[in-house]
């Protein structure tokens, strides 16, 4: 498709000064600028001279061999062989992923998921994948706290517990308990002694996941509340009505998993279909089909033209359902193309019982939203979806959460008076409800606050005294993430801090003076072993259930098909606005990194950029490049947003293609305010992020999250966005003013086209050179070749690739200033292009904003013939005997050669030590500055001393000691984990066989949820990686080059027609 | 002062360096070190007259990357029945009562950039006297042989002398032919060996090849 246009970033696509800056030279920042912006510091002459002879002396004295010491066990442990990992079933905070934890000496070091759980299949997300360093986090309370006004006292947890038990009781019915859902059989006894000690005591429980929306419908519509199972796996087409289901999901790892499924090429040919109707371009429908601009308000009445059209087609609408909507009208209206809804409409009947339409997260959380969601409800039993796609028979846990109304029963309540003592227990409702809903006004109202928290957060300081609760890790714990699917967990380590678990805590609180241990074990006695037939005793069972993590009392159950529900008409009764709104409209949305804004103090998913934006450490406000055209607005600068109540945000200017001309959307769950939260905020006393729950809309009953009519004004002030899409580019692309050739990095194709046999159109027309090579020797010299391929196609750009490689590698945070000057540290990054074909009104420009996502992840490629090694001048990067392209650090010294001749730009150079960093060395001068402090000259410049922000004492803890940790002035990159390929042989040793291919995978492939990664020896012909290799589609980028790279990857697939797309640009972005 | 004297005296500064060098790089290494223990443990008692097998104390030399130092309790396991604590210094009953842990001292030290694994190793047939020395005739300290240098160890990799003995390593009168020849001179043959040493020797049956990759050691 030559008309086809590929950018990954706006400057790309114009071909900008900055861009050709960044694409012709590798370090666009030089170190000397370092010295000459200076900063806090502009060293004379005699001030280097002076810091190098100190530098000289310290080297001297370093000399010396220090005495190191070797304290062995007293008693060892059986299960502990010092320098082998030992794994841990365990289960996540909120009980939904199956964990297996990695530990080694009794430090555990990652989490992934456990394979035996039902949900979790040994996947895990980015999240997940991170919440290892939570439990090393230096800022987490170390002990139980009373406070008074602006004073935090530490004090012992059970004299708050001997205080707080006497005035529980005195309150009576007007007690009230605020917990996370509550679920598995050791969590609800607990919950049981609690409500027998309090008799009257209320129970709210909170789930941090936007999911009351959907549950309210079910309820409506069906008559149950529930929260569905939405099985993108048996789904032929999924129609999104505005849901990010993968960024907005509760059931993320599952979600992206069966999304997978739905997406994979099939070997039998077709593959699934993702339609998105959205204001603003979404993770979802990024890694989808189609998409279909539109503001927020059109999204009911798109829901019910769909239904009119159906019943036009004769599809059997249920008693009672009048459908009143015309889809001419509406489409014309709401500004979308004409015949889009009867096409849809068409195309769901064709797939009756295989389709699925999907509604719900954030976007349901509008004036109008009650109707979008019980409307889908109806397309869902009109196509026969429900039961079958739509899940109801494996409910999963949040189904006991409650609804905002609760919470707003609770405010309410507070405010008259009705509550005299409340405990809070791990829900930071004080930043997760928005502001509008007055929970902070409210909580000044109760005479007895106690929190259970394990941070000093927003909703802790409103509390009398707070609890500390540890890390999941350090104690026990059980969950029911499905029905019948019972996890346990157990602890891994000693709590570091004076810590217990909240389940403690709440049976010390009832006085029934037992350990949460015992507890824990009696309940699954009589819950969970007497409720189905064991062959074995319980003692087995338990030890058993500990091993794998998991008992499954209704796997049989879990994949039924259910019978469809009798839908109620009475659900359709809600109102939406009618009229097409003037002027912007605001949507705030969750991202999968940052949902809940729980992550605010986790520097390594502060890092990892957004999946679609690509920027990091910030959040910002998203406009459309034709927005940003009308308006004049800058990309980074700053303005101030006012919505109609009259709340106004100062928040820097996004420019992304594919938003809605008329749309603004701002990130929820950044700009975390609480000075203990140190990464959060810098020395500068700005956090990171605004809090866009601030703008939220309506009161405490209901709030919108998404339509809120919204202006702005400039400010004069403006900012750099860390955004590391533009940091790499692979491409010298048609630039119009020089009219250079392009060169294309990716594959995609229309499937229609990908089917046509003997059209290889879509296909890259490399212009292979003669096959020379440099190396006389050919690789593999042994018995493996290792190899990688990726399946751009299933690729949803989540980035648990990275987190998990962060985890495995020991890879630096940087920090926002040094990401900003391209210096992050990720061996495998997520590029995100864009392509558009040629546009409407003029036919040589595109329209940025009707664009098209392929995310391809780019790590070191172990060339066969790498550029980087005939360059290195000290031979730091070799090839090993199976064909690794590999680093070796210590012989490293720097002179980045090999970067610089590495043509797809995965090499990553430490310019400071970064790995002493807990957030990066932005935080308090300029890096040099920094370095002097850190090597101990900085006292003698006047520069003061080492920064107390150098890593803090248990963050260390979570180093993989398989992998070196990199020093200043090293270069290093992705290794294919060659330590986990040298444990894998020496375990093939011990065990005197070959290990299961499933057993060997690195840590990316590990993550991966969509299984989008596969990795394995290239010699050998059965394996997996072989078979994948010889897929259709599957290429190399800049095969041209003649680097003979070792990864693969698959094409990225449109399941369209082909002619839509040129139609696509005719009359819908206005 | 004539242009000789002064290159003779430039010469003379920079081989002065050159030694300064030398004996600095040497001193790293660390050959000779032997520091004092926190109790005066014989390895010449265990090892050397009560024929030991190295591999009884340290149990993971063949499971792990680390030989590890035994934990106490595995001591007083013996203890409790051959010279009993009463010949035993106070500090040592002491640990022993409280459960505790002893201070050892590490002498042989490597690189945090070097991963060297011991069970390969002890797969591999190589005798812990390659690296260690005869540890078995040490007494109270122990003390480093060999420099341990990457130069060292690619002298043995690049050889190709691997043999497939595993069940005899740890015995405190194994040794390998590398072993041998090198106490023989190079020139000697393996026939030399089995008449002078009298010891059973290894034949090597089974080589090996020693990966020399850089990602061997370093990951």
């Amino acid at each position: 498709m030559s008309e086809k246009e590929y950018w990954s970033t706006l400057e790309e696509r114009e071909g900008t000064e900055a861009y050709l800056r960044h694409r012709d030279e590798e370090f666009i920042h030089k170190p000397v600028e370092d010295m000459e912006e200076g900063g806090s510091l502009k060293p004379s002459r005699r001030g280097v001279i002076k810091a190098g002879g100190a530098a000289a002396i310290f080297a001297g004295a370093m000399g010396c061999n220090p005495e190191r010491r070797l304290v062995p066990y007293h008693n060892q442990p059986e299960e502990v062989i010092p320098g082998n990992p030992v794994y841990y079933a365990s289960v996540d905070a909120e009980g939904e992923n199956g964990l297996v934890v990695k530990t080694t000496e009794g430090r555990p070091i990652r989490l992934d998921g456990n394979a035996a759980h039902a949900v979790t299949r040994g996947k895990l997300d980015a999240v997940g994948n991170a919440q290892i360093i939570d439990l090393y986090d230096p800022d987490r309370l170390r002990s139980s706290v009373k406070i008074t006004g602006e004073e935090v006292v530490a004090t012992k947890a059970e004299a708050i517990v001997a205080e707080l038990a006497p005035k529980l009781k005195a309150a009576g019915s007007k007690a009230v308990l605020v917990t996370r859902p509550v679920h598995g059989a050791g969590n609800k006894a607990v919950l049981a002694a609690v409500k027998k000690a309090f008799p009257g005591l209320k129970h709210v429980e909170v789930s941090t996941e936007e999911v009351s929306g959907i549950m309210d419908a079910q309820s409506a519509s069906y008559g149950q509340r529930v929260l569905p199972t939405f099985r993108y796996d048996r789904a032929e087409l999924v129609v999104s009505l505005g849901y990010d289901f993968l960024a907005e999901a509760p059931n993320r790892v599952e979600t992206s998993r069966l999304f997978g499924d739905c997406r994979r090429y099939r070997d039998e040919g077709g593959m699934g279909r993702v339609v998105s109707f959205e204001p603003f371009l979404s993770m979802t429908a990024a890694a989808g089909d189609e998409r279909h601009r539109v503001i927020p308000q059109a999204l009911p009445h798109i829901a019910l033209a769909i239904a009119a059209e159906l019943k036009k087609l004769e599809v059997a609408v249920p008693a009672g359902v009048v459908l009143t909507h015309e889809a001419s009208k509406v489409e014309k209206e709401w500004g979308l193309k004409e015949g889009v809804i009867h096409d849809v409409a068409h195309e769901l009947k064709q797939l009756k019982g295989k389709s699925l339409v999907v509604a719900g997260g954030t976007l349901a959380h509008m004036e109008g939203g009650e109707l979008l969601l019980n409307a889908t409800n109806l397309l869902n039993t009109m196509l026969k979806n429900d039961g079958s796609t739509v899940s109801y028979g494996d409910e999963a846990i949040l189904s006991h959460s409650e609804s905002p109304a609760a919470l707003s029963g609770l405010i309410a309540e507070a405010n008259s008076g009705k509550i005299d003592a409340l405990v809070i227990a791990d829900v930071n409702l004080s930043y997760l409800a928005p502001a509008v809903s007055g929970f902070d006004k409210a909580m000044s109202k109760i005479a007895t606050k106690v929190g259970l928290f394990t941070h000093l957060n927003e909703t802790a300081l409103l509390c009398d005294s707070v609890i500390s609760v540890g890390h999941f890790l350090e104690d026990w714990g059980d969950a029911e993430s499905r029905k019948g699917l019972h996890v346990l967990g157990q602890p891994v380590i000693e709590p570091l801090w004076e810590t217990s678990s909240r389940q403690q805590i709440l049976l010390d609180l009832a006085g029934s003076g037992k350990k949460w241990m015992n507890v824990l074990k009696q309940a699954w006695k009589t819950d969970v072993y007497a409720s189905a037939t064991f062959a074995a005793d319980f003692d087995t069972f338990w030890s058993a259930a500990l091993r794998e993590g998991v008992v499954d009392l209704n796997a049989k159950g879990r994949d039924l098909v259910m019978e469809q529900r009798k839908f109620k008409a009475t659900a359709l009764k809600a109102k939406a606005p009618k009229i097409v709104p003037e002027g912007y409209q605001l949507v705030l949305h969750r991202t999968a990194l940052h949902g809940s804004g729980e992550s605010m103090n986790n520097a390594w998913l502060l890092e990892i950029p957004d999946p679609v934006s690509k920027v990091c450490w910030e959040n910002y406000v998203a406009v459309s490049v034709g927005t940003a055209k009308k308006e004049g607005f800058k990309e980074g600068q700053i303005v101030t947003l006012k919505t109609g109540d009259g709340v106004t945000l100062d928040v820097p200017v996004h420019i992304q293609p594919g938003l809605h001309d008329k749309v603004m959307a701002v990130a929820l769950g950044w700009g975390r305010t609480l000075q203990h939260l140190q990464v959060a905020i810098g020395p500068s006393g700005t956090g990171v992020g605004v809090d866009a729950g601030l703008l939220a809309s309506g009161d405490a009953v209901a709030y919108n999250l998404a339509g809120i009519p919204v202006s702005w004004s400039a400010t004069e002030d403006s900012t750099t966005l860390a955004n590391v899409q533009g940091h790499h580019y692979l491409t010298n692309p048609r630039i119009r003013a020089t009219g250079e050739e392009s060169r294309k990095i990716l594959q995609d194709a229309f499937l229609e086209e990908f089917e046509d046999e003997g059209n290889d159109s879509w296909t890259i027309p490399y212009h292979m050179p003669t096959d020379i090579s440099l190396w006389k020797q050919k690789f593999p010299e042994g018995s493996h070749k290792w190899g990688m391929a990726i399946d751009t196609n299933t690729c949803t750009g989540c980035a648990a690739c990275m987190v998990s490689c962060q985890a495995e590698n020991n890879i630096s945070v940087v920090g926002k200033d040094e990401v900003i000057i391209n210096r992050e540290m990720h061996w495998i990054r997520i590029d995100r292009y864009y392509t558009s074909s040629v546009g409407h009104d003029d036919p040589e420009v595109t329209d940025p904003d009707e664009v098209d996502v392929v995310n391809q992840p780019m790590l070191c490629q172990h060339c066969d013939n790498a550029p980087c090694e005939t360059v290195c001048p000290v031979v730091a990067t070799t090839h090993n005997e199976e064909g690794l392209n590999v680093q070796t650090y210590n012989r490293c010294v720097g002179t980045r050669y090999c970067s610089n001749n590495c043509p797809y730009k995965v090499r990553h150079y430490n310019w400071y030590d970064y790995s002493d960093y807990r957030a990066g060395v932005h935080q308090s001068g300029r890096p040099l500055t920094r370095f002097l402090r850190q090597v101990g000259i900085g006292q003698f410049l006047g520069l003061g001393k080492a920064p107390e922000d150098k890593t803090e004492f248990p963050l260390m803890l979570q180093f993989n000691p398989d992998v070196t940790v990199r020093s200043r002035g090293v270069m290093e990159k992705c290794s294919f984990c060659v330590h986990k390929i040298r444990r894998w042989h020496t375990d093939e040793q011990h065990l005197g066989r070959e290990l299961p291919e499933s057993a060997k995978q690195t840590a990316c492939q590990q993550a991966c949820p969509t299984d989008a990664i596969s990795f394995g020896n290239l010699l050998d012909e059965k394996s997996e990686i072989t078979k994948v290799n010889d897929k259709k589609g599957a290429y190399k980028v800049l095969k041209e080059l003649n680097t003979e790279a070792n990864v693969t990857y698959l094409t990225r697939l449109r399941n369209r027609p082909m002619l839509a797309k040129a139609d696509d640009h005719s009359d819908k972005a206005h | 002062m004539n242009k000789a004297i002064l290159v003779f005296l430039a010469l003379m500064g920079l081989g002065v360096a050159g030694l300064v060098v030398a004996e600095v790089y040497k001193s790293s290494l660390d050959v000779g070190y032997a520091p004092e223990q926190p109790i005066p443990f014989s390895h010449k008692t265990h090892a050397g007259d009560n024929k030991m097998d190295c591999l009884y104390c340290h149990f993971n030399a063949d499971k792990s990357r680390h030989a590890t130092v035994p934990p106490t309790s595995l001591c007083f396991g013996c203890h409790k029945q051959v010279a009993g604590d009463r010949r035993w210094p106070k500090e040592i009953q002491k640990v022993h009562a409280e459960d505790g842990s002893f201070d050892w001292v590490k002498v042989h030290h490597l690189p945090e950039h070097v991963y060297f694994p011991h069970e390969k190793h002890v797969a591999a047939g190589v005798s812990c006297q390659t690296c260690h020395g005869e540890v078995e005739k040490m007494d109270q300290k122990v003390t480093q042989i060999t420099d341990m240098s990457m130069g060292w160890c690619l002298s043995c990799h690049r050889d190709n002398n691997y043999v497939n003995a595993e069940q005899l390593v740890g015995s405190p009168n194994y040794r390998t032919e590398k072993d041998l020849m090198v106490k023989l001179g190079a020139s000697a043959k393996y026939s030399d060996i089995v008449k002078k040493e009298g010891t059973p020797p290894i034949h090597p049956a089974t080589h090996m090849n020693a990966p020399t990759s850089c990602s061997t050691c370093h990951q």
